[in-house]
């Protein structure tokens, strides 16, 4: 599982002076090269991620037989995770909701994190008809192009994807395409201070004096 | 026969909801008109960090170690410490402010003394048309802990 | 976006004239700052758009600068009528990923209080939605009993919305036997007294019934793919509730019942609420018994630090699932902390549900989604 994860662009130095608010962090010695996505040299390297049920196993084989350009993802805690390349999202989307063996037609959680050199894009997908089965879909989207980040929109396959992928655009300027109405969600329209989500933002905006001292 | 059965449905609805509200009528109301009348403050209820003081030597109990400082989540504490003129620290906080504009109640300041200074006080009403006058001294922490103990040995011990 | 204040934008469109009006932010019926930009034909709605970020603070931004123990109080925040079960849905994800073993008393009492929580939370629903439509008394009912509620929380958390009750590795605080008793005499009310005045004043209630019956519907179909959840997906009548289906807590102890709808109606999703109500009760009864003694609080370091990794909690809110996906990179701040929000996916079928009929129905179909907007715009 944990080799899977060579095939991540890796996020060299990102926990150090992440964000406005927040301090530089005493990190762990071996760690200072490896983001969190990264197990290899750390105390879970080699081990595959334990799936809690049988269930989640089978599932993951079903996966990982049916659909081999998917890669494994190690990071992930007690669901089977995959990693997809931008151009083959939307294919891998439409098999998991639509093969009978898999059928996971219930996309609960759709989120961004920024990995400082891309964005990754999260797909937390279950099955209501079977309810042991879940998994996770992750996709990269390079900052670097002219065009920004972006990614192919899900919402022809979950179309509850709509708000979430407008948070995503909202908070991280991942632009996805073919979405239906991509435009600000949550931040004021004019908002023009960037995205709040990624770790180099910082807040330019006037605040109130605060007495008491920030850390 | 549809028309007979809304007409019986709406009959009864009625009955229903009448005979429940004229039941409630006898009993008392459960009401409390607040600012004349203050409802009763449960104990262990808590509404902000405030700091004790020791009943013997009338000081703080704070020896100004900063662990609560560390613990508040919106860094609403800011403690400076003691010192004397030769620059040796004193086992008291020079100043102790607390900016009530941004604490959230959440105890956790508290659990980190480890000297029992701190107590969430049972005083509520601290409400101010500015902002400035909700960051709180050492002083003012002080007296609301006063106020509000005598509140509590009348209402019994706290949790 | 014309409907901007001051006069409504009239627009034509196939030679009718439409008017565009605002909904919000500030109006009763909307449950806080949810602004919706109706559409209208006469007093027909063509269109609706909910508008949100009103009460917009960025709670994911701002726990990347926190320790993981602040992140569990500040968590109440954002779901305020559910504020238990947001705190447990934190709690269980950093637990998982610090491998932190909760005391067993722990686990139970917090099945306790997210039971109690979610009772505390539907006879809110149940006031609110009757004032949405008109009727207030249901309302002081709701309250009279909601009262007696929050006192009993307030007894045994210290605050009375936002309880700051659950720490990393247990609960803050043990319980003292008379609160017990208290909460027994609470259930009894609730079963005995409160519960049919309910049914009677309101749900069973002819007006009540001819206003939301067959309004606000919904397909299991639509529920499912807009990524509905809780009451509102169990109303069109898929048996889907994570407390059985992914059980967390060791829900799976517990017998209980999942009350489910028929038609994806508002009076189904209120109906599947008043009986949510009932098996709470159930619930809490069978944990009393089970109830084991010992320590509440497992010892934690201050100073946290869970392995790098991440993992995606789910928990049954009074609202429907809870996620917290939780990136950890091994440091003391959580790398991203994502909340996953049931109110937030709701809003997106108010146009599927409020299309079509009358401005009436749109506020009961508002209003049987029981949307909290701290969790909306987190
Ligand atoms: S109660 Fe919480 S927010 Fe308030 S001062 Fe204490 S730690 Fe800070
Ligand atoms: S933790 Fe207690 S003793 Fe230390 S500074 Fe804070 S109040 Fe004073």
């Amino acid at each position: 599982m944990a080799g899977g994860k060579d095939a991540t662009p890796d996020a060299t130095g990102r926990g150090a002076a992440a964000g406005g608010n927040s301090v530089p962090m005493a990190r762990p010695a071996d760690s200072g090269s490896a983001g969190p996505t990264v197990a290899a040299g750390g105390q879970d390297a080699a081990v595959a991620p334990e799936l809690p049920t049988p269930e989640l196993e089978t599932l993951r084989q079903v996966i990982a037989r049916r659909l081999s350009h998917l890669e494994p993802d190690g990071a992930t805690v007690g669901l089977p995770a995959f990693r997809v390349v931008r151009e083959r999202l939307l294919e891998t989307a439409r098999q998991w909701r639509d093969a009978p063996e898999i059928g996971l037609e219930y996309l609960s959680c759709l989120s961004g994190v920024d990995y400082r050199d891309h964005i990754d894009v999260v797909y937390h997908v279950f099955s209501v008809a079977h309810p042991g089965r879940g998994a996770v879909l992750k996709v990269a989207a390079q900052k670097t192009g002219t065009a920004g980040p972006w990614l192919p929109s899900v919402t022809a396959v979950w179309p509850g994807a709509e708000w979430h992928e407008r948070e995503v655009f909202d908070l991280l300027g991942v632009r996805f395409t073919d979405h239906p109405d991509l435009r600000r969600i949550l931040l004021p329209e004019g908002f023009s201070g960037g995205y709040p989500l990624r770790r180099d933002f910082s807040d330019e905006r006037v605040q109130r004096e605060r007495k008491v001292r920030q850390r | 026969m549809a028309l007979w059965d809304r007409v019986w449905q709406t009959g009864k609805s009625m009955v229903v909801g009448h005979a429940i509200t004229m039941r409630e009528m006898l009993h008392k109301p459960v009401t409390v008109r607040y600012p004349e009348e203050k409802p009763p403050f449960e104990r262990g209820s808590r509404s902000v960090p405030v700091l004790k003081v020791n009943e013997e030597s009338g000081r703080l109990n704070c020896v100004s170690c900063g662990l609560c400082e560390r613990a508040c989540p919106p860094s609403c504490i800011e403690i400076t410490q003691a010192m004397d003129e030769k620059g040796r620290k004193k086992p008291w906080p020079e100043t102790f402010q607390l900016d009530l504009s941004h604490c959230m109640v959440c105890n956790l300041c508290v659990e980190a003394c480890p000297f029992d200074a701190l107590e969430m006080a049972d005083v509520v009403e601290l409400g101010s048309y500015q902002v400035q006058d909700l960051i709180l001294q050492k002083g003012q922490l002080a007296e609301i802990w006063k106020t509000s103990r005598a509140l509590r040995v009348a209402g019994g011990e706290r949790l | 976006m014309e409907a901007q204040g001051g006069a409504p934008a009239v627009v034509e469109r196939d030679g009718r004239r439409l008017m565009k009006i605002n909904m919000g932010p500030q109006h009763p019926s909307t449950h806080g700052v949810l602004r919706l930009i109706v559409t209208l034909d006469g007093e027909v709605v063509v269109g609706v758009e909910p508008d949100i970020g009103f009460l917009h603070r960025n709670f994911e931004k701002i726990v990347e600068g926190w320790s993981y123990p602040g992140i569990v109080p500040f968590s109440d925040r954002n779901d305020y009528l559910g504020a238990i079960t947001n705190e447990v849905a934190v709690c269980l994800a950093i637990e998982r990923l610090a491998q932190i073993e909760v005391p067993p008393r722990a686990v139970y009492l917090r099945v306790l209080f997210c039971e109690l929580q979610r009772i505390l939370s539907h006879i809110l629903f149940y006031g609110t939605f009757g004032l949405d439509l008109g009727a207030f008394s249901p309302f002081m009912y709701a309250f009279r009993e909601r009262e007696w509620g929050y006192t009993l929380m307030e007894k045994a958390t210290g605050a009375r919305m936002l309880y700051a009750y659950n720490r990393i590795g247990g609960l803050r605080n043990d319980l003292p036997d008379e609160w017990f008793a208290d909460l027994e005499k609470f259930l009894v009310f609730m079963e005995r007294q409160a519960w049919p005045e309910y049914m009677g004043l309101l749900i069973e209630n002819e007006i009540f019934r001819e206003r939301t019956i067959g309004v606000g519907k919904l397909t299991p179909e639509q529920a499912i793919a807009w990524g509905a959840s809780g009451p509102v997906l169990r109303s069109t009548g898929v048996a889907w509730d994570l407390r059985k289906a992914a059980p967390y807590l060791g829900y799976e102890r517990f017998e209980f019942d999942v009350p489910v709808g028929k038609n994806g109606d508002t009076y189904d999703s209120a109906m599947v609420r008043m009986l949510e109500i009932k098996e709470s009760i159930r619930i809490i009864r069978q944990v009393l018994k089970m109830l084991p003694d010992g320590p509440v609080l497992a010892r934690v370091r201050p100073n946290l630090r869970p392995r790098a990794g991440e993992y995606y909690s789910r928990v049954e809110s009074p609202r429907g699932e809870v996620g917290v996906y939780l990136v950890s990179d091994g440091s003391a701040r959580p790398y991203r902390l994502k909340w996953r929000a049931p109110s937030f996916c709701h809003l997106q079928l108010v146009p599927a549900m409020g299309g079509g009929g009358k401005v009436a129905d749109l506020i009961a179909a508002v209003g049987s989604l029981d949307v909290i907007m701290g969790e909306v715009d987190r």
